[in-house]
């Protein structure tokens, strides 16, 4: 009896055994229950009278497991839809699956375990002696063991669910940066795991980085790479638009600047594929690729040198330097940008005279009257009659002149411009600088225009006609004195100008930015030094300033216009006067030689009511200069103000060499105020 | 949980004692595993124990049970007890740190240890050969090895330690168990399984100079608030000094005496990476803790050898560190004589007007030509000297910096500074060499610069009023006699601030600069030269009377003033008497009388002088008062450094009065002035 008993005990422990088994892998049984609504494993009612308190209590515990078992078999289940989403979840799940599948290989073999006990069991009813042997081999697999088993199943079981539970319904760059938050736990065993996990995850985000990096090709159904192209971008913009970084995929581990390297050399390879007609220009891509694709675990390393980076770096160095090079070569960026610095920002001094020397006559013509192709022969010539015909004519021939629809008023110089036309691979890198280049041509154009009006115009005229007023010099003295005067300010204060814009801003920034382009190893280098090269010509050229300094600019050219203006008439009515007088002396000559002598009271009276009025209009004329003077000269100290109140140092500098003899000053009490 | 009644209950005093055993023997394993029996019932735990009780666990043995069973069973439930606390401190810790973890982790695996035994035991149990005396016998070392790891863990539950604490308590059972192997050996192996994230960390720092601490467990900290790869510009002392610091509470013990080793290590290879350089250490080294020997210590001290090296050879050859000190010096300190006497010639107009008046960017300019033109322009730090106008002068700054509580010298106006009292140069410097030229530094070098600049302007003064003075040879030689008090006071003076200024840079800076580059040729690391610069800086204010304790710079300061009034007073005087003087010779070369009547008019056509001069005074008088002031003055100070030699002979104050007082001159008035202070 007392082997019979023994044989039943060893059958209820087997049974116990199998049904804690069972439950393992997520199978109820004769004991074990699941929950319906937690889940859970609970012992079945019916059959617990069967147990003793601590077999049920160990059997409930061993269950766990199999909860976890489930949860994770739920989340490696797409259909199930709580799995992670997109290549980068499908890693994920098959990871899980893989985890599942080992797992139930390790349940397996301890049910064979099990079973060959049982036959050994029944062998021993057989004969004793066999069964002795068989003890030997076989032990009894119990619920203790199972307890000494499971500890590290469930603990790798509870992980991958609490990962697997964070990463739900997420992707891509988003779904790598949780479980890269996962590493680090301390637990050494996490740790593998997450490891293991977030390489396998990696690969294929190496490889969509691979791809793009080498090929600049972009496969990417679930828009989780954190490259993004805009399909209706066209090519004209491919270098500014067409690709962008998607932020809410970029992986924590990947620094901002990384990612724009990345992101850079795709482009960089697009651009010569699509716009330039280039390509295979990696040579040794197949080495690249290979690093790039096997050391998926590298992308998340602490430090950024492990061969990953080091392959991204030579793949980005490589490809910007082959895009520099061929800008730079068949090309010709950089002849380009000297190019339009010469013209378009008034470089080169003898085209620009002889151009407007040229011009001179269109453009004091109305607006109106002005048309394009007499303009496009005039700047021909004056390309051919000056330096600028050494120029590489293919360089030249992107020069144009334009001339803007007139409005109301505008006279030739406020509608013409010239215009740089870029086409191909330049235009896709050049077109957003454009209108700055427009916008800077203007001030620039309108200085040009001041200085040409102040000499050719009112210097010349005044010279000139200084000697033939000689004879009138007691009535207008005054006058002439005082518009010499206002003449020779204004004179210094445009030269100043124009030294300080074309040399100071223009020059210094130039120079610094050919530094730039000849150290560059990046088109984008090149390309941003370019537009800070701008950015700060147009600060200096005094565009959109504050303090309104610009409103000030305009105040004093319109005062320069308004005196050319008001010499005109004043001469004019000089002139006027002169002749008649000079008419009256032929008169008092003929009348001698007539024989008749004198003129008639009423001549005479006619000639001293003229010169009176001509006295007044004198008179009346110096009280316009002095207008025009005084809002010359608010405008100025108000311009001064503006750069002596300003933080830059150059701007300081220019206002003490306008003012170098402190003659504003003296004038205005504002500007003589303590800076500090 | 499970129901206790539901189940089958054999009625245990009914068996025979061997089976009695048996079933007992079943229930204690359930109760070692931790799980509800019941014969054996583990109490319901106290919810208002504290203290090492709360992790304890009492058992109910059930009363029919013989008593030769129940004796042993009292020395093996303990274990039950210890095993159930570890297991509910593991669950209880989980995921607080690295250290934790790990160490629960270690736990772990001993907790799988434990089952196997049970396991083992349960073995001999059904071949029915386990009686409860011989699992006594099994399982008493594991009883003590468990609850020496039961005490420890109770211990790191009760004070909350994390992460460092950690280890640190871990460390220190170590050293107690020197007795007992078998303990020392289990808490050797869970020290160092439980530092292993620590030591990982440690190594990523000191090899690579990167923190990964999601925890905040690493003893560095980094308080950096955005870190993109942009350059420290501003920062420069700040950044040396607060950028990483070490948090006391997070240094295990046994790192204790090298955590500043550590902290520098890491933080002079972030220097050298934000300077463009990648970071290879020549060999990798893996760090590990092995509690009984101190190998990590090499490791530690090897990266720091490295990285200090590496740093030193980054400023001291890449960055000319030596150069833009010597620029410094050539600038600041004066060094450079031709330049400074170019550049003061050059900014003597714009300098004396009112510092409102005076305009920074021509003082740039002129600065910008002076250092082309003179020999300065061979230095290629020359663009990194600027010009500053401070809005206070010397004695401000230095009373700002002694007290800040003294309210008087920052309510006074500010209006009747002159553009030279305001003036300093300053260094432009760039990352890294500003890790060592930083701000703090830079500000002691102006304030020498001041004192300097200062005495050399009042010397020109009184070397300007010499020059003009030196006509008088032309005079009669009564004549001459009238004005003998004046150029005795003048040469006195000319004496005085010349020595002084001798003192100052041959005495003074130049040794202590001699001494500092000696020392910077053997200069180990990056900390040391920062102290060497500081402390060559803090002798040379100390010496040149520029520190807190003395007010030995305000007399300087009033010597100085005293000089440039009685400058003044010269020059303003100078147009009459000249006139008076020649125009006699030629005239009449006898009438002496007149001359000073003339002089007494220029003074009184001359009222707007600044000092207290009565403007009816006669120009004898004006001397007389001047060369009162002027010999109180300077005979208070030099009482005052007598009075500060006795008390600390180590100064080199007594050399200027050696220097100043070289013949005795002033030694009768001094000992008067004593004697009267010891009267009054």
């Amino acid at each position: 009896t007392e082997d019979l008993q023994s044989e039943k005990y060893v059958d209820e422990s087997l049974d116990m055994v199998t049904n804690a088994l069972f439950s393992f892998t997520g199978i109820q049984g004769k004991y074990l229950r699941k929950d319906v609504i937690t889940g859970r494993f609970k012992l079945d009612t019916t059959n617990i009278k069967l147990l003793t308190t601590g077999d049920a209590g160990l059997m409930l515990r061993l269950s766990e497991l199999g909860y976890y078992h489930d949860r994770v078999t739920e989340y490696a289940d797409p259909s199930k839809g709580y799995s992670a989403l997109g290549c980068m979840g499908q890693a994920l799940t098959c990871f899980l699956r893989k985890e599942l599948g080992d797992y139930h290989g390790e349940v397996s073999l301890l049910h064979d375990q099990v079973n060959a006990f049982k036959k050994a069991q029944r062998k021993s009813s057989f004969s004793p002696r066999e069964a002795e042997w068989q003890d030997g081999q076989q032990e009894q697999v119990t619920l203790f063991k199972l307890l000494a088993w499971y500890i590290k199943p469930l603990h790798r079981m509870q992980w991958l669910t609490k990962i697997a539970h964070a990463c739900m319904m997420k992707k891509g760059g988003e779904l790598i940066s949780v479980v890269w938050e996962f590493l680090d736990d301390g637990n050494p065993a996490v740790d593998k795991l997450a490891h293991d996990l977030l390489a396998a995850m990696c690969r294929p985000l190496t490889r969509m980085i691979s791809q793009w990096m080498l090929e600049g090709n972009i496969t990417d159904i679930h828009s989780e790479f954190f490259v993004e192209a805009l399909t209706d971008v066209g090519p004209d913009r491919l270098w500014h638009d067409k690709f962008r970084l998607r932020i809410p995929m970029l992986p924590k581990f990947i620094s901002q600047e990384l990612a724009d390297k990345i992101l850079r050399t795709g482009k960089s390879i697009n651009f010569l594929r699509e716009v330039c007609e280039k390509n295979d220009l990696v040579n040794d891509q197949g080495e690249l690729k290979k690093i790039m694709e096997s050391n998926a675990g590298d992308i998340f390393s602490y430090t950024q040198d492990t061969k990953w980076h080091a392959a991204i770096e030579i793949c980005y160095q490589t490809t910007s330097k082959s895009v520099l090079d061929y800008m730079v070569g068949p090309h010709k960026l950089l002849d380009h940008l000297q190019c339009m610095r010469r013209y378009l920002l008034l470089g080169q001094g003898d085209f620009v005279s002889v151009f407007i020397e040229h011009m001179k006559d269109e453009l004091e013509k109305p607006g109106t009257e002005i048309f394009a192709h007499d303009l496009s022969a005039m700047l021909d010539t004056s390309l051919r009659c000056t330096n600028a015909q050494y120029d590489d004519p293919e360089i030249l021939n992107h020069l144009d002149v334009v001339a803007q629809k007139p409005l109301m008023g505008d006279k030739g110089w406020d509608i013409v411009s010239l215009q740089y036309v870029v086409q191909g691979p330049l235009a896709t890198m050049l077109e957003p600088t454009m209108c700055t280049y427009k916008a800077l041509f203007k001030p620039l154009w309108r200085i040009k225009h001041m200085e040409f009006v102040l000499s050719t115009k009112i210097w010349k005229e005044q010279m000139t006609n200084g000697k033939k007023l000689r004879k009138m010099s007691a009535e207008i003295s005054r006058a002439s004195y005082r518009l010499h005067l206002f003449t020779s300010e204004i004179m210094h204060f445009i030269h100043q100008m124009q030294y300080y814009v074309l040399f100071e801003v223009i020059e210094c920034n130039w120079v610094n930015l050919q530094g730039h382009m000849y150290h560059a190893t990046g088109l984008d280098e090149i390309l941003n030094a370019h537009e800070s090269f701008l950015d700060d010509i147009t600060v200096g050229c005094f565009i959109n300033s504050t303090a309104d300094k610009e409103r000030h600019l305009e105040t004093v050219f319109e005062n320069i216009i308004a005196l050319e203006i008001w010499q005109a008439s004043f001469y004019k009515e000089c002139f006027k006067e002169q002749s008649a007088r000079e008419e009256l002396e032929k008169k008092i000559a003929e009348s001698e030689r007539e024989g008749r002598f004198g003129l008639t009271t009423e001549e005479k009276m006619e000639r001293d009511q003229e010169r009176k009025m001509f006295e007044q209009k004198v008179i009346i004329a110096c009280r316009g200069l002095e207008g025009i003077s005084c809002s010359y000269e608010k405008a100025v100290s108000g311009f001064m103000m503006g750069l002596n109140s300003s933080d830059d140092p150059q701007l300081q500098l220019f206002g003490t060499r306008l003012d170098f003899n402190e003659f504003y000053k003296k004038r205005d009490k504002n500007l003589s105020k303590p800076l500090t | 949980k499970v129901d206790g009644y539901k189940m089958v209950k054999p009625e245990l005093g009914a068996l025979p004692f061997a089976s009695q055993q048996q079933v007992l023997l079943k229930e204690l394993f359930h109760c070692l595993c931790g799980t509800r029996g019941n014969f054996i019932v583990p109490l319901s735990p106290d919810m208002n124990s504290t203290g090492i009780a709360k992790y304890e666990t009492n058992f109910n043995i059930h009363v029919h049970l013989e008593k030769s069973l129940t004796e042993p069973l009292q020395d093996i439930l303990p274990l039950a007890s210890y095993f159930m606390g570890i297991q509910k401190m593991m669950a209880a810790t989980d995921g607080h740190g690295q250290v934790i973890n790990s160490l629960n982790a270690a736990l772990q695996d001993l907790t799988q240890d434990f089952y196997v035994l049970v396991v083992q035991s349960e073995k001999e149990l059904q071949q029915q050969e386990l009686t409860v005396q011989k699992l006594l016998y099994y399982l008493q070392p594991t009883i003590w090895v468990m609850k020496e790891i039961w005490t420890t863990l109770v211990d790191v539950q009760l004070k909350e330690f994390v992460g460092a604490a950690v280890l640190t308590h871990l460390h220190g059972r170590i050293k107690r168990l020197e007795g007992d192997r078998a303990a020392q050996q289990i808490m050797i192996n869970l020290t160092h399984q439980a530092a292993k994230p620590y030591m990982r960390m440690l190594q990523l720092w000191i090899q690579k100079g990167v923190i990964v601490d999601r925890n905040h467990e690493f003893l560095v900290e980094d308080n950096e608030v955005v870190h993109q790869g942009e350059l420290p510009e501003h920062y420069s002392d700040d950044y040396w000094e607060k950028r990483y610091t070490v948090r006391r509470d997070r240094i295990p013990f046994f790192l204790e005496k090298y955590s500043d080793k550590i902290l520098r290590t890491g933080k002079y290879l972030n220097v050298i990476r934000q300077c463009g350089k990648r970071v290879m250490p020549t060999q990798k080294m893996e760090l590990h803790l092995d509690p009984t020997n101190e190998r990590h210590v090499y490791v530690i001290n090897d990266a720091y050898y490295f990285a200090a090296r590496m740093l030193l050879d980054v400023l001291l050859t890449e960055n000319d560190l030596m150069g833009h000190l010597q620029s410094v010096k050539n600038y600041l300190l004066l060094n450079q004589g031709d330049f400074t006497m170019q550049f003061m010639d050059a900014c003597e107009d714009e300098l004396s007007k009112n510092v409102d008046l005076v305009l920074p960017m021509t003082l740039e300019n002129l600065l910008g030509l002076t250092l082309r033109l003179s020999s300065a322009r061979n230095d290629p730090y020359k663009d990194d000297l600027h010009c500053e106008l401070l809005t206070y002068d010397l004695v401000t700054q230095m009373s700002k910096i002694m007290n800040q509580k003294e309210e008087y010298w920052q309510s006074q106006d500010r209006l009747d500074l002159s553009g030279l009292e305001c003036f300093a140069f300053t260094y432009e410097v760039k990352w890294p060499v500003s890790l060592v030229l930083n701000h703090i530094a830079i500000s002691k070098y102006q304030m020498l610069f001041r004192q300097l600049f200062f005495c050399k302007h009042v010397e020109r003064q009184l070397c300007k009023i010499w020059k003009e003075n030196s006509i008088a040879k032309k005079f009669s030689a009564q004549a001459a006699e009238l004005y003998r008090s004046a150029f005795t006071l003048r040469q006195r003076m000319m004496n005085a601030i010349q020595n002084l200024e001798y003192y100052m840079m041959i005495e003074i800076i130049e040794p202590n600069w001699h001494i500092f580059i000696e020392k910077m040729k053997k200069v180990e690391n990056v900390d040391n030269v920062l102290g060497l610069h500081q402390d060559f800086l803090d002798s040379c204010l100390k010496n040149c009377m520029l520190t807190e304790s003395s007010h030995l710079n305000r007399a300087i300061f009033k010597l100085c003033k005293i000089c440039l009034k009685f400058c003044d007073f010269i020059q303003h005087s100078q147009r009459f008497f000249l006139d008076a003087e020649l125009k006699s010779m030629v005239c009449d070369r006898g009438d002496d009388k007149m001359d000073s009547v003339d002089v007494e008019q220029g003074n009184s056509n001359w009222p707007q002088l600044e000092t207290s001069l009565d403007p009816t005074d006669t120009f004898s008088e004006g001397v007389k008062r001047f060369d009162l002031q002027f010999t109180g003055l300077l005979i208070s100070f030099l009482k005052q450094i007598n009075n500060m030699a006795k008390k600390n002979t180590a100064d080199r104050f007594m050399n200027l009065v050696h220097r100043i007082n070289f013949n005795g001159f002033y030694s009768d008035q001094m000992e008067k002035l004593c004697v009267k202070n010891a009267m009054g």
